[in-house]
């Protein structure tokens, strides 16, 4: 078969490829179970590439790049030259095996969610290193990730051993906005904070109704101040419900409690004055019967979570990549489809086969080729280009298929639309009579109470009287008794007289408080039925209101069955259109290629043109041969300044073109991007490649071995091995002693802004003071220095160094450049090395990870 | 109105275009703050003609706009002082800013603000943010907002100055979504910015040979993977060896003897100067603070001694933007968190008042001379041209040739610049 046909037919079937996987709403992943999930994430983004792909990167690219993503930091010098020279041709699966298994990753994997969940806030309530602890502890014993939000979300900070986890809201300070954005950020992948004061101008996606739906789960819960732990807690009352009006349209409602798209989580009905276990009093935590943060813990990880799920998904795949399937990560919706909608899918439903155990899935994608790719494409893209124009002209029908589909999608909600709208007002009278009835009935209850409270009161004034009353009458009989007998007793007579005025005055107050009694308790009883009443009047209300809640129920599903239509056939849409236009580029590439070609072969033979008339010109014989040539050079010459221009300018063209297909290759992961180190991994990889890790390990290992040896002396006093074994201890000592503290600096320079995206990457001139003149970069460089400075060879001292400090050998060239420089400076050969150092850890290769 | 600076402008996109040689991928991460990499001499001079600055006064505590720009003597709110005539025929001031009143003609006053807030820090965030402050939300200032549009990229001094007692040269908490690259550095007693100077134990050749082993290295990895991300990186050390050849510029004893007499020598004095010195060195936006105004109990004899204080350097400094032709491209301001009652309580003080208060503006695009608004007889009310922190936000972009009612990208997601609820008040603009 001629080759153009068999290339031909290789279009075709990836055209076929492409068009199922752009059908795809969802992926069954039965159909290659059997396959390991790292081969079926290769498969997609292999099958049918849209642009050029890099090759599988280099051994050395991997070693960095992995254990900064699994470690948080680079390898040591000594790791890395072991793991180049091993000649096993799995080594790299074995490696990432170890990384996972080490106590490491659980730091790392702490690092990047505590940073995620808590976006550098301010200590407030619980201190970063609790918070810290826990989290390294939680993936130190594999803690599902589900269980670790249900966790974070149910903490009331009240029990010591889960207060950690209450830092979420505790440093949100319980502020209803902020819980109901991150929430909404963090676990949904939806930043709905335009949402708050009217449905998103900016995504069509983001409505204020649902951002209040989240709303209502956390509205109840407040901050509490524990005067005797001295510490704030969270406390939740039972009433509270969120009510809004939008900004723009006047429209107004109030929601229950939803999770974006789910089921409404309705309050159960419990008698009214029933509400709370410990009632709200001052000094006192309330603590309701049914508690809707409890509910959320519940509903986010349980029930209606694709969002969840997908969120997740999205998260893990970017800690490797550096870049979500959607991208930014809080941005999901449909005009901001995910590059892959089959790999989203697919991570999803492996997230969740998972059990949420994270380790997992990144060992997975950790393994596939996608993960390992190069950091550059190949320079001729002419077959890619080519492909492209073919791949186009199969896509262009379906996205004007995908067009269609959203337009008649939007004309199928418009009935759907009108009568949810009609069904909302219809809903509306009866709500309201059902919330005049119900707090009408509060208001009878409240009364009520207090008619009991004012009985109480009365009762509390008889008692004592009642008890005063009888040895008083008692003694005023017997005083009676003794005046009988002594009649003419003029004392006895006087205190006789004295009793019965006291008995009957007290006797009379009883009477009075008693009968007051009575009448309280006749106005309880009529207050009491009132309650009854109003209670009862409630049932008709509510089951009126149960009615047209049913009808506004339907008529919802129906709209929102119509807006999920929408929203998928628009994120199709979209896909197509940004692959469409990816394309373009990609297909444009080969005429821009032979476009610039041209013009610089025009430029050449300007500039030869030029040149033979210039010759001419200096070799004129005469004054007639000499205006000739004069006249020629200065033609020439007017044209060449044009000739360059358009040679530069459709070099530049070429070049941006170049830089557009480059991103789009990084965007559909054909090629490794670069990822900034975080503050964190900056400053452990300083660490590490100067040796200190080196240092500090020794160390442990001299401690844990000098107990060890204390411990065969005295094996009654020795403390068992904590779950994860030395290694565990030995990476807390490390981390402890001097990760933790020597982080700061690199945080407070490197980080964003308390509570701002930490995903940004930030040049900024005191980053470059810090490193050139804040002392500390240039004072660890000398650590590595000093054992550099006893290898005698320039090019041994070399390799030793650039395996310390980029976990790679050196080019020639750069043997080279260490030898000048050694020579240059060859009096003071050990701030030469560090000067050589501090050059390199200040240099874009080891800022980057790539 | 066009925006003519750097938000999303057209100089950014030509400048992100001009990468050279191989190129590179970068991850999904956002490059921070606008990817401009001005490498073409000559539109660098382009925007260093047209660099825009702006210089704010910050009167912490609250100023009394009736011993200030709205004095209304002899009625019951009116207060010991007189008012008097100003530069600005018409225009009259209170008798404490005699200096001030001969540069009247220069700048202009908004006596109609209404930001209906009594609390300093809910005042002071509407005053520097120009919106309210919402829950869950946080808000760049406006030397961060500024900076952003105006500063060209690598220009060698930091764009965004405050200058305050006791700034120590480090990085502030002002730029919320913009990021960290536009956040203040504070100055103060003398203090450069943090690590500008070149530690002694690092000779001059010395530095100069580690950074050009850096730099080698740095090209040798930028052949194959240079990126947006790199070239910020690479320039940001450029930046700072620029920022330490510059740092006389934090030095203010090198101004003249006269000067630093002209000015006051006292911290207030030497701070007008350093703004000075920095704003001739074009750095976008210094603020500086002036403290401390919130006069609950003799509001008379504070303001008296305080504005004593703030009358001449300020004046001075008006002065010579104007006489150095740097007034027309130098927005100045002069704001507070809110104003004074009108009330004078039992202890001769003036408490917190958001209800018809003033501010002064000058210079950039600034209608000179102009007076906005009225409050009425004795100050108790707003009777003409109502306005709040909004609108005073559009204003000064507006007055900086900035297109307020346009969005930053960040991180994919527009944020307005400026309030959309609010508008600039345009009469106050040529």
């Amino acid at each position: 078969m001629p080759a153009r046909i068999v290339s031909t037919l290789r279009y075709v079937r990836s055209l076929i490829a492409l068009a199922a996987m752009v059908f795809t709403l969802s992926v069954s992943a039965n159909a290659e179970a059997q396959e390991p999930l790292h081969r079926r994430i290769d498969a997609i983004v292999n099958t049918a590439p849209l642009g050029p792909v890099a090759a599988i990167c280099s051994d050395a690219d991997f070693a960095r790049r992995v254990s900064l993503d699994l470690h948080g930091r680079t390898m040591t010098g000594a790791e890395a030259k072991a793991f180049l020279d091993d000649p096993a041709p799995d080594k790299r699966a074995k490696l990432i095996d170890k990384l996972v298994a080490s106590p490491w990753f659980a730091r790392h994997l702490a690092n990047t969610v505590s940073v995620m969940l808590m976006e550098r806030r301010a200590d407030a309530h619980v201190p970063l290193a609790e918070w810290d602890k826990y989290l390294y502890e939680s993936f130190l014993a594999n803690k599902p990730y589900d269980q670790l939000v249900r966790e974070l979300i149910a903490a009331d900070g009240t029990d010591p051993t889960t207060r950690p986890a209450a830092k979420f809201f505790l440093d949100r300070t319980a502020e209803p906005n902020l819980m109901t954005r991150d929430i909404g950020r963090v676990f949904f992948g939806r930043d709905m904070q335009c949402a708050q004061c009217h449905d998103s101008p900016l995504v069509n996606d983001f409505l204020q109704a649902d951002y209040y739906g989240m709303q209502a789960f956390v509205v109840r819960t407040m901050m509490f101040n524990d005067e005797v732990a001295k510490k704030q807690m969270l406390a939740e009352k039972a009433d509270g419900d969120v009510a809004f009006s939008s900004v723009f349209t006047k429209e107004s409602g109030v929601s229950a409690p939803r999770i974006p798209m789910g089921t409404f989580v309705e309050d159960p009905p419990l008698p009214i004055g029933e509400e709370y276990n410990v009632k709200p009093a001052d000094k006192v935590r309330p603590i309701p019967k049914y508690s809707r943060r409890a509910k959320l813990a519940e509903a986010i990880t349980t029930t209606n979570n694709a969002q969840f799920n997908r969120n997740l998904a999205n998260r893990v795949w970017a800690m490797m990549l550096g870049r979500g399937i959607v991208h930014p990560l809080d941005l999901h919706h449909s005009d901001n489809p995910p590059t892959h909608p089959e790999l989203l899918d697919l991570l999803t439903i492996e997230v969740v086969a998972a059990k949420y155990d994270l380790k997992t899935i990144i060992r997975e994608i950790a393994l596939t080729q996608t993960y390992q790719r190069a950091g550059e494409l190949s320079a001729d893209w002419n077959a890619a280009s080519q492909q492209a124009a073919a791949l186009l002209a199969a896509l262009d029908p379906k996205d004007k298929e995908f067009a269609a589909a959203v337009d008649q999608s939007k004309a199928a909600a418009k009935q759907p639309d009108t009568e949810f709208d009609a069904a909302k007002k219809a809903v509306a009278p009866v709500r309201d009579e059902l919330g005049k009835i119900t707090a009408a009935a509060v208001e009878a209850r409240k009364q009520w109470d207090a008619a009991a409270d004012v009985i109480a009161k009365t009762n509390g004034q008889i008692a004592p009287k009642a008890d005063l009353a009888k040895p008083i009458s008692e003694s005023a009989a017997k005083a009676a008794e003794a005046l009988a007998k002594l009649p003419n007793d003029a004392e006895l007579k006087k205190a006789t007289e004295f009793f019965q005025a006291r008995a009957t005055a007290l006797n009379t107050e009883l009477a009075a408080l008693t009968k007051a009694r009575d009448d309280q308790t006749a106005a309880a009883k009529t207050k009491a039925d009132a309650f009854t009443a109003a209670a009862t009047a409630i049932n008709p209300v509510r089951e009126k209101w149960t009615a047209e809640k049913v009808k506004l129920d339907a008529a919802r599903e129906k709209h929102e069955a119509a807006a999920v239509v929408i929203r998928a056939h628009t994120a199709n849409k979209n896909v197509t259109s940004r692959r469409i236009a990816g394309l373009k580029t990609l297909a444009g590439y080969n005429v821009q290629v032979a476009k610039a070609a041209a013009s610089q072969a025009v430029l050449v033979a300007k500039q030869t043109e030029l040149a033979t008339a210039q010759q001419m010109l200096t070799q004129a014989a005469d004054e007639a041969a000499k205006t000739a040539a004069q006249k020629a050079v200065t033609d020439v010459t007017a044209l060449l300044t044009t000739t360059q221009q358009q040679a530069k300018s459709d070099a530049d063209a070429l070049n941006a073109t170049r830089e557009q297909i480059t991103q789009f290759c990084a965007e559909h992961c054909y090629v490794a991007g670069l990822k900034p180190l975080t503050p964190e991994q900056l400053a452990a990889s300083t660490l590490t490649a100067t040796g200190y890790i080196g240092i500090q390990t020794a160390n442990a290992n001299a401690e844990l071995d000098k107990a060890a040896q204390a411990a065969a002396a005295k094996p009654e006093a020795a403390v068992p091995l904590p779950f994860g074994g030395r290694e565990r201890q030995i990476e807390e000592h490390i981390f402890e002693k001097l990760l933790r503290p020597n982080a700061g600096p690199f945080i407070a320079i490197f980080g964003g802004g308390a509570g701002q995206p930490q995903d940004v990457f930030y040049a900024t001139a005191d980053q470059a003071l810090f490193y050139g003149n804040g002392g500390t970069v240039h004072s660890w460089a000398g650590v590595l220095a000093s054992p550099l400075s006893t290898q005698q060879d320039p090019k041994l001292l070399a390799e030793e160094m650039y395996l310390n400090v980029f976990n790679r050998r050196p080019t020639d060239d750069e043997v080279i450049a260490v030898a000048t420089y050694l020579q240059s400076r060859a009096d003071t050969r050990v701030p030469a090395i560090q000067e050589m150092v501090w050059g390199l850890l200040s240099s874009t290769e080891f800022r980057f990870n790539h | 109105m066009k925006c003519s600076y750097a938000c999303q402008s057209s100089e950014h996109l030509i400048g992100r275009r001009q990468f050279l040689g191989g190129v590179a991928a970068g991850a999904g991460v956002i490059v921070g703050g606008g990817i401009g990499t001005l490498t073409r001499p000559v539109m660098a001079e382009q925007l260093s003609k047209q660099q825009k600055r702006v210089i704010v006064f910050n009167m912490h505590g609250g100023l009394s706009q009736l011993e200030s720009w709205d004095p209304k003597p002899g009625t019951d709110t009116g207060g010991p002082f007189r008012a008097i005539a100003t530069s600005q025929t018409g225009v009259h001031i209170s008798e404490l800013l005699p200096h001030t009143a001969k540069q009247m003609h220069r700048l202009a006053i908004i006596r109609s603000i209404n930001t209906k807030e009594g609390d300093h820090g809910k005042g002071m965030h509407m005053m520097l943010t120009g919106r309210k402050e919402t829950p869950g939300m946080a808000f760049p200032q406006i030397g961060a907002v500024a900076t952003k549009c105006l500063s060209p990229e690598g220009a060698g001094l930091p764009g965004h100055i405050v200058i305050t007692p006791g700034g120590g040269g480090g990085r502030g908490n002002d730029s919320a979504y913009l990021g960290p690259k536009y956040a203040s550095i504070a100055l103060g007693n003398g203090n450069p910015p943090a690590n500008s100077a070149r530690p002694e134990a690092i000779a001059e050749a010395v530095d100069a040979s580690r950074n050009d082993f850096r730099k080698k290295a740095n090209e040798r990895f930028n052949l194959k993977r240079r990126t947006a991300m790199t070239d910020a990186f690479v320039q940001s050390y450029d930046q700072a060896q620029q920022m330490m050849a510059q740092r006389d510029a934090f030095d203010v004893t090198k101004e003249s003897d006269a000067d630093q007499a002209r000015y006051g020598k006292h911290d207030f004095g030497r701070h007008c100067l350093l703004a000075r010195r920095l704003l001739e060195r074009n750095v976008t936006f210094v603020q500086v603070t002036h403290s401390n105004y919130d006069t609950h109990n003799e509001n008379f004899n504070f303001h008296l001694e305080q504005l004593g204080e703030w009358d001449q350097p300020f004046a001075t400094l008006v002065g010579d933007l104007a006489d150095r032709g740097m007034l027309e491209s130098t927005l100045v301001v002069v704001l507070c968190e809110f104003g004074r009652t009108p009330n004078i309580n039992h202890l001769f003080g003036r408490d917190h008042w958001g209800t018809a208060w003033s501010v002064l503006v000058g210079g950039a695009r600034v209608i000179p001379g102009a007076v906005i608004g009225k409050t009425n007889a004795n100050g108790t009310q707003v009777t003409d041209r109502e306005v709040t922190a909004g609108h005073l936000f559009h204003t000064y972009m507006q007055a900086l040739g900035v297109d307020s009612t346009g969005t930053f990208d960040v991180g994919g997601r527009p944020m307005p610049i400026a309030d959309p609820a609010y508008s600039g008040i345009k009469e106050l603009i040529a």
